[in-house]
């Protein structure tokens, strides 16, 4: 006999599992394979013991156990958790309402974060994939933008062994497309080489990667776009007339692109010399093909993440190679895809229109995320342990016919654990039908994504039982630890402890309401200032017409007479690019005459004699434009913060120059200097601007700016269309209201705001609801004291007031608690403006009169009833 | 005759009658697995001698304490009279049937 033993543990098992009957069989049985097998190998045995120890875990071999003797006390619960539920069916209502709608909001918003943060992740071979980013130098120092010479991939794919792949990118230029005898104008196109499917996993529905872009002028469309153009017909093979490019054959067609890809595309176009040239003139010719130009992003693939350093080094010979030695090399450099979302600020230069990401919104995002859940779970724990505070007397019964403290505790926590995971459930349904909502709130098309779910599930799981616990913990673990006859007798178990519970139940939920509401109030007040502040001219009722024909360029004063004829336009006048935050002036260096080297960087704009009294801009020194065209071209304005940088008014009447960067420099007069105005979004400070002429030798004439009457807005803008059609017979009139175009450099804000406001009024909505439930639960508690006292002679207004004065003592300690949150949570938020409104103490003021005349009227409505009830009922109450 | 045997259960039925007033767990898990060269878990065997024992099939007694087995003692099986009965029905099934074949060459796949 050897002393071979099999785990202890497994042994265990099986003897606390396995029927007493049947034990002695099976643990023989077991022991002595084990004793067989461990001549050969202990290991072994001790596994196939195990094994077997598992495979005798059935459902005939086991004990029949005392918990289910008790499905009849189960029961039992399940019945009296249902009528308490029933009986305040009121407040459970707003209970469980809260909870669901809370989770709600949060799923919502951890899907749009699943979504911030899954950038570009959809493709297969995304660690590999890079952007290539070139370091151009100018004024301001390092200028990183995404565009290189067209040539750039070729070489790479040829000459440097860890490129797998490379491919280049354009963004195709907005224009008329015409198939199936239908005509749109599309935006939103891109151009790439053969290899782009090679590197992207963009999902085709019809045609195989390899084949779609291998012929030239082929084109590759979207689902929606196919359907718009060609409804259910088959689009392959079929022919699109691009007004820019030509004619294209379709041969292929993609899944809508994800609305997380960087690159955002309808159409891709096989990319060729001659589409190049069809876009441009033909003094472009260097620009898009030789090395010198940089036209197009490029995209390489690597061999292995590891190489990228390797990339890094041997770019810059190679670009000696085709560059020639003596040329000075712009610095390039690598930049991961799933990257480019979140760490490609400060690189010039987008495809097509994107959002780029912001992980200050997505850590803000989180915050609330988790506010609003903490604030939904609070809610629920405080008005369930409300409500568990009425079932005093049900421990009491149960207690006195014989219930052990562990069963009660049970009952409490799987009662507590069902309903929520109610709500949870509900929450769950909620967001999948609220989805639509919300992605028409944030203008990003979400989708209810299980995967992405399934990533918080953990924290989901951790959450519900968290809830569970707390929310039960009242009767769970305190009721059920007292003496069955004290429960009963006294009812209110230890009137100083429960009272305690209360006021701290309370005071937490006054500290939600108010901290909400506050932050709310101030975010909008910041977000009213921005779209009310005046930029330093006007916006309103202006049209911007985009000019991209130079027809109208070379007649624009024809053109401005003819508009002007026009009764209901007020006024005409052309710039270089009209001034919005959503689009930045040209950027130019700036130096004295006599200081050639002393340059100051700014952004310059063109304008006509009538810009600045149309649109009202403040001309603080010397004079307007002529009006001659010969000395108004060397004529500039500086701005305020310009005119500084030179002494201020003095710098009136002498000589600047301007260079746009490898342009000659133009020599102009200064001739005025202009109030500050806001030439860029209200998060940047006003930088120095120098306004010249719109014939200038810098920049062409391309917006031209019409000012309305305000009547007959739709009429004048078809006559508009009508004129321009005369000048430009090439091209549709594109037009843009001035308001509109100042909004869009918020756009994403909108967004932000949307999710916020939208987010605090539902979690406002919710905490409201907890603060009447908890109030009347506070008020109703007392009833019996409420008798009491009126016996004693109090009138029905004394006791209201005494209520309200009890629950003003909590507001008051909340307030303490909530307004340095707060402050604080605004405060740090508002920092991300340049131009913002301070912290008025009258917001908390506001917010504490409101949310007092609230507890007031509460404490009216609930108490209203209580305390006008004749003594003796409330003294029989309970 | 009327009963309800599977397969295996048939199988365990034959070796208890087979092991005659030796047969316990281990013993029909050893015998079985070299006739069939099938891989056998115990527990598959525990299962199917207590489907037996409660169709009346087999019955069982206690045997002796042997140190092998952890102090614990086996438990033998017999076949009952019934189960017997049983047996015989089910091996003049198959023969009737089996001889029922004709006598020709199968085609091979």
């Amino acid at each position: 006999m050897d002393h071979k033993h099999p785990p202890i543990w497994a042994v265990r098992f099986l003897r606390w599992f396995c029927r007493e009957t049947y034990l002695s069989e099976i643990e023989g049985d077991l022991f002595e394979l084990y004793h067989i097998r461990a001549k050969k190998s202990e290991r072994k045995a001790n596994f196939f013991f195990v094994w077997n120890v598992v495979r005798s875990f059935r459902l005939i071999n086991l004990k029949k156990n005392s918990m289910l003797n008790s499905t009849g006390m189960f029961r039992n619960y399940f019945k009296i958790g249902i009528r308490s539920l029933i009986k305040d069916r009121k407040f459970s209502f707003i209970n469980l309402a809260g909870l669901s709608l809370g989770l709600a909001i949060f799923l919502a918003i951890v899907l749009l974060v699943q979504h911030e943060l899954n950038f570009d992740t959809f493709h297969s071979k995304a660690d590999r994939i890079y952007q290539v980013i070139q370091v151009f130098q100018n004024s301001d120092g390092d200028d990183p933008e995404i565009w290189t010479s067209s040539k750039l991939s070729e070489a790479l794919r040829n000459d440097l062994s860890m490129v797998e792949s490379a491919v280049s990118l354009n963004g195709a230029a907005s224009t008329w497309v015409e198939a199936n005898g239908k005509r749109f104008f599309e935006e939103d196109g891109i151009m790439s080489g053969p290899q782009f499917f090679e590197i992207f996993d963009f999902e085709l529905v019809e045609g195989a990667p390899e084949e779609v872009m291998k012929n030239k002028r082929s084109v590759v469309i979207t689902e929606s776009l196919a359907k718009k153009y060609f409804g259910f017909e088959d689009p392959i093979g079929q022919e699109m007339e691009f007004r820019s490019y030509g004619r294209f054959t379709i041969t292929g067609i993609l899944k809508d692109i994800p609305a997380n890809s960087y690159i955002q595309f309808n159409y891709i176009l096989t990319q060729d010399l001659d589409v190049y040239f069809s876009q441009v003139s033909p003094g472009f010719r260097t620009f898009f093909l030789s090395w010198s130009g940089d036209p197009t992003a490029t995209y390489v693939l690597l061999d292995d993440p590891a190489s990228k350093e390797n990339f890094e080094s041997q770019i810059s010979s190679l670009l000696k190679t085709y560059l020639g030695e003596d040329k000075e090399i712009n610095r390039h450099y690598l930049l991961g895809l799933p990257d480019l979302h979140f760490n490609s600020h400060g690189i010039d230069g987008n495809i097509n229109r994107y959002i780029k990401g912001d992980y200050k919104k997505v850590q803000i995002l989180i915050g609330i995320a988790i506010i609003i859940l903490a604030m939904a779970c609070l809610n629920y724990i405080n008005i369930s342990t409300a409500r568990y505070i009425k079932r005093t007397r049900e421990v009491g019964v149960r207690k006195a016919m014989g219930a052990y403290n562990s069963q009660v505790t049970w009952q409490f926590l799987i009662e507590s654990f069902l309903m929520v995971l109610v709500s949870f459930s509900v929450g769950i349904v909620l967001v999948y039908f609220l989805l639509p909502l919300f992605n028409k709130l944030t203008g990003i098309h979400l989708i209810f994504d299980f995967n992405a779910l399934i990533t918080v599930l953990p924290y989901f799981f951790a959450t519900i039982l968290l809830v569970t616990i707390l929310a039960g913990f009242y009767p769970a673990f305190h009721l059920s630890r007292f003496p069955a006859v004290s429960v009963l007798k006294n009812l209110t178990v230890s009137v100083k402890g429960n009272g305690f519970l209360r006021r701290a139940l309370v005071t937490v939920q006054y500290m939600f309401v108010i901290t909400i509401l506050a932050s709310l109030i101030i975010v909008n007040q910041q977000y009213s200032f921005m779209s009310n502040k005046s930029l330093g001219f006007i916006t309103d009722e202006l049209v911007i017409l985009e000019i991209d024909d130079g027809n109208v360029r070379n007649n624009y004063e024809l053109f401005k007479s003819e508009l002007l004829k026009h009764p209901d336009i007020k006024g005409v006048t052309g710039f270089t690019r009209m001034i919005s935050g959503y689009r930045s002036g040209t950027s130019v260096s700036v130096n004295q005459l006599e200081t050639p080297d002393e340059i100051v960087p700014m952004r310059f704009y063109g304008m006509d004699e009538n810009g600045l009294s149309l649109l009202e801009f403040q001309l603080l020194y010397g004079q307007n434009f002529s009006g001659i065209h010969s000395l108004d071209s060397t004529s500039v304005f500086l701005n305020e913060t310009a005119a500084e940088k030179y002494g201020g008014e003095n710098i009136v009447g002498k000589f600047i120059e301007i260079e746009e960067l490898g342009d000659d420099k133009l020599r102009a007069k200064v001739i005025g200097i202009v109030k500050d105005f806001h030439h860029q979004s209200l998060h940047a400070e006003i930088g120095p601007v120098v306004i010249g002429y719109y014939l200038n030798p810098l920049v062409s004439l391309d917006d031209i700016v019409i000012q309305l009457s305000g009547f007959n807005t739709l009429q004048t803008l078809e006559a508009i269309e009508q004129i321009h059609a005369r000048y430009d017979t090439r091209e549709m009139l594109t037009w843009e209201f001035m308001d509109d175009m100042v909004q869009r450099a918020y756009e994403d804000e909108q967004v932000f705001r949307n999710i916020f406001v939208g987010a605090s009024i539902l979690s406002f909505c919710i905490a409201l609801l907890g603060m009447i439930g908890l109030t009347s639960y506070s008020i109703t508690s007392k009833t019996k004291e409420i008798g009491i006292r009126k016996i004693l002679g109090a009138s029905f207004y004394s006791i209201l007031n005494m209520e309200t004065k009890e629950l003003a003592k909590y507001l008051g300690v909340s307030t303490i608690i909530a307004i340095p949150i707060s402050w604080w949570f605004t405060y740090t938020w508002l920092m991300n403006f340049e131009f913002r409104i301070g912290i008025s103490p009258l917001t908390f003021i506001a917010v504490i009169a409101f949310i007092l005349l609230a507890t007031i009227l509460v404490v009216f409505l609930v108490g209203r009833k209580v305390a006008a009830s004749p003594p003796v009922e409330a003294i029989r109450y309970e | 005759m009327e009963y309800q045997l599977g397969e295996f259960e048939e199988l365990v039925l034959l070796t208890v009658a087979a092991q005659h007033d030796t047969a316990y767990g281990v013993s029909i898990l050893e015998f079985l697995s070299a006739e069939t060269k099938k891989k056998i878990n115990i527990s598959a065997i525990h299962v199917a001698l207590k489907r037996l024992q409660k169709k009346g099939f087999v019955n069982s007694r206690e045997g002796g304490i042997t140190a092998e087995r952890g102090g614990r003692r086996k438990k033998y099986y017999v076949v009952t009279a019934y189960g017997k009965q049983v047996l015989d029905a089910q091996n003049n099934l198959r023969s009737r049937i089996y001889n029922k074949i004709p006598q020709i060459s199968f085609s091979k796949v």
